[in-house]
């Protein structure tokens, strides 16, 4: 499903920066992990940013603070999307991902299950 | 049924009575075959018979094909009392008279099966109706039915030539007379669906601030119509007074209010009636109010839903306001499906390869134009969509239609990717669906009291959830996940009802 130049791809790899950066694994988070797919869909809806790097950093600083991890797969990540989105494009897939945040952030967790169990197509 | 283009009609429906004639056989000892053939074979074509108006004969066919169109309303109440009943018009006008016309309404179709069922077996020794279709390949390009009758149990399997995909594909729809509920398994490529007859040939609409149930019923101008229309309008009338009273025996409703309900409810619930000038009005909906609802408004905290700030309530919001208050701690959920509609329809792919296979042969079909028009008939299994839809994702209801969201144990990967995709097969079309119902639903936290929420059939929310509502653009979004095996499946439904809040 796409919308204009807009993957669900991309999108969900958006989303998937944004919990890559979370260190949900500090115990700052602890009360709270439970529900970090929640919080995630919760804050991408009311996130904003003029191009793709701001809404990352916007999201990610709301629901982290300073418990932020950026490694290089996660820097290769946001290069791949700024250099292959124009500004508009960008623009558009922020727009995308807000509007679908919480189905987007289902079928990613749907999507690593599946990949973690080995899982294909089954229909 | 093949039938070439240039076959006169009168020739057309003496061939079609013969094979049904044929395929009646075996009921000879318990039908007058000869007549019932006749009927079979020739009852599309009687003028009087309203299906004419949008099957018109084949050589208006061409002319008709420009006009059809995939989403057709059914008729203007006006149109529509030709070939139905209506049974009970009710009030939406507050959250509290919804939640109590969805409550009618689920035993209302309970007690419409049993006149239905009794006018069958009394009528036509018809007790129950088992229909199986079973999708295989055959030879040659149609194979007749196999009809039974035992004991007041009509037996019809029906062979549908099928594509290879569509191969070993069985369906069986069971109508019978005391079923409480419909249901559905699926066991592979099994499919079967317990009916109540009032299930196929009942349905709701919603115009405006009313909910209006219609059951079908006999064309007055065709054959015995009028006298059967005649006897079923009376069943229902008797059906609806009973429907009333089992509402009145639930057990939220108090023992001390029941006589005053059984005088009052009947109208109010049919009929809104704003309060006069000097007359109480209801705090929920501003109807002429009744009863008292609580001792004062401090527990009341939805203060835009409060229509007059008094705590007077009319005979349904009174009666909906006591079943919630002696269950909000519980299930949180009544969902009632209304005919859901078709927004998209394509052909089974392989079927076109299949009418190529009967050209070939120098056979042509009958069959509708793409997309077929949708009728009033279809409203019934247009609900039955609706029905499958939430059945895949919510449990059976309690006896006052209060449910909640399946468990994982008793989760079905088949139905949930229905409820993702919403494709539905009406062989050999496939539809895509926006399912209807109207949803009750209320909160449950603190002590506060919160006045029922409602979302009559906006046919955007598909379920409510604390942390927000799954609408169907939500579902657009996830359809990509009907695709995806049973571990995805499982792990999506679990997210979902965990970070939507859904009950």
């Amino acid at each position: 499903m796409a919308m204009g130049g807009i993957s669900d791809g991309d999108a969900k790899r958006l989303i998937e920066i944004i919990d890559n950066m979370v260190n949900w694994a500090d115990r700052a988070f602890n009360a709270i992990r439970m529900d970090k797919w929640k919080i995630l869909a919760k804050r991408i809806m009311a996130g904003s940013g003029t191009d793709i790097q701001e809404f990352v950093h916007n999201v990610v600083r709301d629901i982290a603070g300073d418990k932020v991890l950026l490694s290089k797969s996660v820097g290769d990540a946001i290069n791949d999307l700024l250099t292959r989105l124009s500004q508009e494009e960008q623009l558009e897939l922020i727009r995308y991902v807000k509007r679908r945040a919480y189905p987007l952030v289902v079928r990613l967790v749907a999507e690593k299950a599946a990949e973690k169990s080995g899982e294909e197509g089954g229909a | 049924m093949p039938a070439p283009d240039n076959i006169p009609i009168q020739r057309l429906l003496s061939e079609a009575k013969s094979r049904f004639k044929a395929i009646l056989a075996s009921l000879d000892a318990d039908l007058d075959t000869d007549k019932v053939a006749e009927i079979c074979a020739g009852h599309h074509h009687v003028r009087e018979n309203p299906i004419r108006e949008i099957e018109p004969e084949r050589d208006e066919v061409s002319a008709m094909a420009s006009a059809v169109s995939v989403e057709v309303r059914i008729p203007l109440p006006k149109e529509l009392k030709r070939i139905a009943i209506n049974v009970a018009s009710l009030s939406l006008k507050s959250p509290y008279r919804a939640f109590v016309a969805s409550l009618f309404i689920r035993r209302l179709l309970n007690r419409l099966n049993e006149s239905y069922a009794q006018l069958f077996q009394e009528k036509f020794g018809l007790r129950e109706l088992h229909i199986k279709y079973v999708f295989r390949q055959f030879e040659p390009f149609s194979e007749d039915p196999n009809v039974s009758y035992e004991d007041g149990g009509l037996y019809v399997e029906i062979p549908v030539r099928s594509p290879p995909s569509l191969e070993g594909l069985i369906i069986e729809h069971h109508y019978l007379p005391t079923l409480e509920r419909p249901s559905l398994s699926i066991n592979g490529r099994h499919v079967e669906l317990n009916l109540r007859f009032s299930d196929a040939l009942a349905f709701p609409i919603i115009e405006g601030e009313e909910i209006t149930l219609w059951a079908l019923a006999p064309v007055e101008a065709l054959g015995r119509g009028q006298e059967l229309r005649a006897r079923l309008a009376a069943a229902f009338e008797e059906a609806r007074e009973k429907a009333l009273e089992d509402i009145l025996s639930l057990s939220g409703v108090k023992s001390e209010l029941i006589a005053n309900m059984r005088e009052l409810l009947p109208e109010e619930l049919s009929e809104y009636k704003p309060a006069g000038p000097e007359e109480p009005k209801c705090m929920f909906c501003g109807a002429r109010a009744s009863f008292r609802v609580a001792k004062s408004l401090e527990r009341f905290v939805d203060v835009d839903r409060i229509v007059a700030f008094n705590i007077m309530a009319c005979a349904p919001c009174k009666l909906a306001y006591d079943i919630e208050n002696a269950r909000r701690a519980g299930a949180p959920l009544c969902i009632t499906p209304l005919p859901a509609t078709p927004n998209a329809v394509e052909l089974l792919g392989e079927f076109e390869t299949l009418i190529q296979d009967f050209r070939t042969r120098g056979i042509s079909i009958l069959t509708h134009q793409l997309p077929p028009v949708k009728t009033a008939l279809e409203e019934p299994w247009a609900r039955i969509l609706s029905w499958i839809f939430y059945h895949a994702v919510l449990r059976d209801p309690d006896e006052f239609g209060l449910t909640m969201l399946k468990s994982l144990k008793d989760f079905d990967a088949a139905l949930f990717r229905f409820f993702l995709a919403r494709k539905v097969m009406l062989y050999p079309f496939i539809f895509t669906i926006r399912p209807g119902a109207m949803i009750s639903a209320w909160t449950t936290t603190g002590k506060k009291k919160f006045v029922l929420n409602l979302d009559v059939a906006s046919e955007f929310v598909v379920l409510p959830g604390a942390e927000r509502d799954l609408t169907l653009e939500d579902l657009d979004a996830l359809t990509p996940l009907a695709e995806k095996g049973k571990n995805s499946i499982r792990k999506a439904y679990t997210t979902i009802r965990s970070i939507y809040g859904l009950g």
